[in-house]
């Protein structure tokens, strides 16, 4: 910290003296192109599998593997009314379901990792870096070999087939991955501002929602993001704890697409993915806004 | 752990003499603190003894049985840990998981961190090169995505394509020779930088801009600017995703289960640790091993874990 | 019993309000472990294994298979739930690797699906362990008298019949005629050809399409079941029952020198292409491709390969170890239907059964989709209904019925990890990473150590 001060400390030189110096407006422009050729360069390379993907999907089943390259000569849709409808239910049913789990674990995720993630960075307590291990281990544990004791459990309480075990567990905070990321961003937050709350009365419960909350955007919005996305793609618990046909959430439903013993339908299971990528991606490109929102936004400090 | 310099601080902090009220103000603040923690901390408590806690002890337990998941547990004692160490297949999935870690940890997050600093600010749309730039962790895992990588990297796929343009003649298969194939799946790790980079996004936004202005009155240089306000600044960030990062690698599965169809092949060469235990404990029916494996696993990365809080001390600043 | 352990998994949560001092918190812990992994312990205090969903009357069925598979599977069941008002069927469908994991969680859970879907790799595994259900106690709904009887025998494990099997499987070599006419190579009389032979013909079709990316035989060296046919050709098996004979390392040496040899006289594709070839997707692979004129498989897989190449596909016999010996080619049980042991409904269970096998409501419906049918009076109702494929395979079966040798014993339920372990040998070996002579001797020991 010390180090950074030295450097932030506005020192008094005159700062025109330095701007006029640097390099003029028309090489400044130039440099912005490269880096926007550089970058657009960059976004192809990420983007290929999409397109490949979109590609696919606008092509029948037994061409996809026969034809390589990204050009179609005939725009073949039948993928995605077959799609749609070739399972139990209307593909639509799948993405509601979806929608429901995602929903109850972003919003159980932030209200119960901002809650404990809190505790973590801001009180002291007993036995404070003990929880905090556990806390740490829960997530080193492969899931394979705590899959049966869980199902065992859930089973038990009579959750399984419901969508109890994918949203209960991120109302009590589960996810450790959140808990150390709202940590990490708690702990960058000033300790002036919660300590100016403090003598103005607040306790830690308002101090919590008046200051910590609103100042960590950033931290909030990662982890509504990551949820989403996560859970939304999530294939290994649904398709354990579901065995109702009818409960099943997207990845669960574009597998049954697949069979590497009898044959799959790619191109239905393409232009599905497809689909159902298209909320993801409108999901991070707004979403993403509430990334900018930061303390230095928010004028903190 | 974080608490290990919380601890050290308070126990430094002690050394000094402090008045009697000083000292009953703190306790009274300690005991507030305590109780708001523990408030705080209840939908937490709550979910590691109802649904964390029993499993997890559960698969400690099933550790030393055999267990066949269809057939009750038998307590062998510590036969399976025994066993780990005439395990050839054991020790080899472990090594490619060290070199897998070794190598795709820090290029991913050196990639993703660069990444984050170009697009964090000062740019026109930004917003679209970041959703392009998170699509591959998007689809991640996906089948849609190992079929994609099997064709890049294929002996007629668009890699073997590129190289013979250049004028390098190949028929080498990345993705099923043994050779390569584990450093294509490092490739796709390293690929798929998406989630760092939302991070250290997010962290960047942390960071008042007006330390940035001062810099720049001072005249300091971009690299200046970097070394001395944006790292010790995102320490905290880095810090998080190094250590996640490094867990969740050593438990990687998913892109090597879906690249190779569940092998880990060609000839074991991508045949991860978690790979190797999900084949043992699901389709070999030796879940009792499987979870010694898996507490073998918990000890490797806890200990490196520890190491890292260690030398977080020395790196990591936070503002508290 | 559902109730009855909600409670002790169930910590009243209000004791964790108040501060948790140290020892309470790990008294607590140690009763939700110890309770979960005595649950662990034993799955099955009693009946109903239909927990889950609480529909007394809903007979849960597991299959893995595509959507189309799943479809007709459906239709089947529609007619039977026609058949039978008092009787509800769930299809529960999964991909093959994810319904292994879901089936053995399910099972340890006792919470498995009443119907299961089985394959000869895992039915001992469930077998010999108790899951499922021994289905002479359910004979007068489940009748399979008319059944081969050697087929029928591929589903008992230990004495014990678990599997009524499906259909009819034979390993065969599937051929594609229009990349044969175009290399300019005659179809092969497959009642006398020999491994030589089959090595020549298809070294002559990657020479004549080579140019095109096109190879005469996709891959040899690494798959279990190749070694098995190739093995049993020696008059040996792989796991042998009481009285067979083991493998020996010479017959698994002269099988990769085959393979390495394939490779060099260009009748295989290089190492690198067979092992992608092996990972790939059945519909992305050379054969269903048009890049491979012959290709080993369960000659019931010839319509999917079939499907995504466009062709009409033939099937071939085996080749034998020398000119005028037999091939030795086996019956196996494509799959089979098993029953929980648990279920609380084994009679419906048995009845579903029955219906999907005989009746030809349920059969003309189904066709080969799952194998060819064992009994050959289903065979018959089914051959109007049947493909142009469908018919070839079902014809073939026939065709080669007076041949084939009794089938071999299923895998061991120690020895699940043959087929991940086998394919990692064998692609060390046409990879050159081993000697064929090295490469057997491993081959023979895993064998031995997993029996």
């Amino acid at each position: 910290m010390t180090e950074l001060q030295e450097s932030a400390a506005p020192r008094t030189t005159t700062p025109g003296a330095k701007q006029a110096a640097g390099p003029g407006r028309a090489s400044r422009t130039a440099r912005s192109w490269v880096k926007h050729l550089v970058l657009i360069a960059v976004s192809i390379l990420m983007i290929y599998p999409l397109l490949w993907l979109v590609v696919s999907s606008f092509r029948p089943t037994e061409v996809i593997f026969r034809t390589p390259g990204l050009w179609i000569n005939e725009l073949f849709t039948d993928n995605y009314t077959d799609g749609w409808t070739a399972l139990a239910r209307p593909f639509g049913h799948y993405i509601i379901n979806s929608g429901i789990v995602v929903v109850g674990a972003v919003v159980g995720n932030l209200f119960a990792c901002s809650l404990a993630a809190y505790a973590f960075a801001r009180c002291r307590f007993r036995f404070k870096t003990l929880w905090f291990s556990i806390m740490l281990v829960t997530v080193m544990v492969p899931i394979h070999v705590v899959l049966v004791p869980q199902y065992i459990l859930f089973n038990n309480l009579g959750w399984v087939n419901t969508f109890v075990p994918l949203i209960l567990p991120k109302f009590l905070a589960t996810d450790s991955f959140f808990i150390f990321l709202m940590v990490q961003f708690i702990r960058g937050i000033p300790r002036e501002l919660d300590e100016a709350a403090r003598i103005d009365g607040c306790g830690h419960g308002r101090i919590f929602l008046r200051v910590m909350l609103p100042l960590m955007g950033p931290a909030l919005a990662t982890t509504a993001i990551f949820t989403f996305i996560w859970t939304w793609s999530d294939f290994f618990t649904p398709l354990i704890y579901l065995t109702d046909p009818n409960a099943y959430t997207v990845p669960v439903a574009l597998r049954s697409f697949l069979d590497a013993t009898s044959g799959s339908n790619w191109g239905a299971m393409f232009a599905m993915s497809v689909v159902t990528l298209v909320p993801l991606f409108l999901v991070f490109l707004f979403g993403q806004r509430f990334l900018v929102k930061g303390i230095a936004t928010t004028g903190g400090k | 752990m974080s608490a290990i310099s919380e601890l050290s601080s308070l126990r430094s902090g002690s050394r000094r003499s402090r008045t009697p009220e000083e000292k009953a103000a703190l306790r009274r603040e300690n005991t507030r603190d305590n109780k708001a923690a523990y408030l705080f901390l209840i939908p937490w408590f709550i979910g590691l003894v109802v649904i964390t806690m029993g499993p997890l002890i559960a698969s400690l337990y099933l550790s030393f049985t055999r267990y066949s998941l269809l057939q009750p547990p038998e307590w062998i004692g510590v036969q399976n840990y025994v066993d780990m160490l005439g395990d050839t297949r054991l020790h080899n999935s472990l090594k490619t998981t060290f070199v897998y870690v070794a190598v795709g940890v820090p290029l991913q997050l050196a990639f993703a961190l660069l990444v984050a600093v170009v697009l964090d600010r000062g740019m026109r749309g930004l917003p679209l090169y970041r959703s392009v730039f998170y699509l591959p962790s998007m689809l991640g895992g996906s089948v849609a995505i190992a079929l994609l990588w099997r064709q890049m990297f294929g002996t007629e796929g668009l890699v073997n394509q590129v190289l013979g343009l250049v004028g390098i003649e190949s028929t080498t298969g990345w993705v099923s020779d043994p050779s390569y194939a584990l450093w294509t799946i490092i490739l796709l790790h390293v690929w798929t930088f998406g989630s760092p980079m939302v991070i250290f996004l997010a962290g960047l936004r942390q960071i008042p801009a007006m330390y940035y202005e001062a810099a720049a009155v001072d005249g300091a240089t971009r690299w200046t600017r970097f070394r001395r306000i944006t790292l010790p600044l995102l320490s905290p960030i880095i810090f998080f995703n190094l250590v996640l990062q490094l867990i969740n690698a050593f438990q990687s599965f998913t892109q090597a289960f879906v690249v190779s169809a569940g092998t880990g092949g060609p000839a074991d060469s991508t045949l991860f640790y978690s790979l190797y235990l999900y084949q043992k404990g699901f389709a070999q029916f030796q879940m009792g091993y499987a979870a010694a494996m898996a507490w073998l696993l918990v000890l490797i990365v806890g200990v490196l874990t520890a190491v890292n809080f260690l030398l977080s001390k020395y790196w990591v600043f936070y503002d508290d | 019993m559902i109730n009855a352990d909600v409670n002790p998994a169930t910590p009243n949560p209000t004791t964790t309000r108040r501060g948790l001092t140290r020892r309470q918190a790990v008294t607590t812990l140690a009763a939700t472990g110890s309770v979960a992994a005595l649950a662990a312990c034993a799955p099955g205090s009693s009946g109903g294994s239909s927990g889950g969903d609480g529909g007394g009357g809903t007979l849960r069925v597991s299959t893995w298979g595509n959507d189309s598979r799943l479809k007709l599977t459906q239709e089947a069941a529609a007619a039977f739930e026609k058949a039978n008002p008092d009787i509800k069927v769930t299809i529960e469908n999964t991909e093959w690797t994810a319904y292994w994991d879901k089936l053995a969680t399910g099972t340890a859970a006792n919470d498995s699906p009443d119907v299961i879907q089985m394959d000869e790799l895992y039915i001992a595994a469930y077998g010999t362990r108790g899951a499922l259900l021994d289905l002479e106690t359910v004979s007068d709904q489940l009748d399979l008298s008319d059944m081969n009887e050697n087929m029928r025998e591929t589903g008992v494990v230990d004495d014990t019949f678990v599997g009524a099997p499906i259909g009819t499987g034979n390993f065969s070599v599937g051929v594609n005629p229009v990349l044969l006419e175009q290399a300019g190579v005659p179809m092969p009389d497959d009642t006398t050809w020999t491994w030589d032979d089959f090595a020549d013909i298809a070294a002559q079709v990657s020479t004549a399409l080579g140019a095109q990316g096109i190879f005469g035989f996709d891959m040899f060296g690494a798959g279990t079941a190749e070694l098995g046919s190739w093995v049993r050709q020696f008059g040996q098996e792989v796991f042998p029952r009481e009285g067979e004979t083991p493998v020996e390392v010479d017959t698994v040496t002269r099988f990769f020198e085959y393979a390495n040899r394939l490779i060099e006289i260009g009748a295989t594709p290089p190492a690198s292409i067979q092992s992608e070839n092996t990972s790939a997707a059945l519909d992305a692979t050379l054969f269903a491709t048009n890049r491979s004129a012959f290709h080993l498989q369960f000659h019931t897989q010839i319509s999917a390969y079939a499907a995504a190449s466009g062709n009409t596909l033939q099937l071939l016999r085996l080749p034998a170890q020398s000119a005028g010996e037999s091939p030795r080619m086996v019956n196996k049980a494509s799959m089979y239907w098993s029953i929980a042991s648990r279920t609380s409904q084994s009679e419906n269970a048995a009845k579903f059964i029955d219906f999907m096998l005989t009746d030809p409501a349920a059969t003309t419906i189904l066709t080969t989709e799952r194998g060819i049918p064992a009994i050959p009076a289903v065979q018959e109702d089914i051959l109007p209904a049947l493909s142009p494929q469908g018919t070839i395979a079902l014809e073939f079966t026939q065709e080669i019925t007076s041949e084939v040798v009794d089938p071999p014993q299923v895998t061991p339920a120690t020895a699940s990890a043959w087929n991940t372990d086998f394919p990692t040998i064998g692609t060390e070996v046409i990879f050159g990473r081993t000697t064929p002579a090295e490469g057997a001797q491993r081959t023979v020991s895993t064998a031995e150590s997993l029996l």
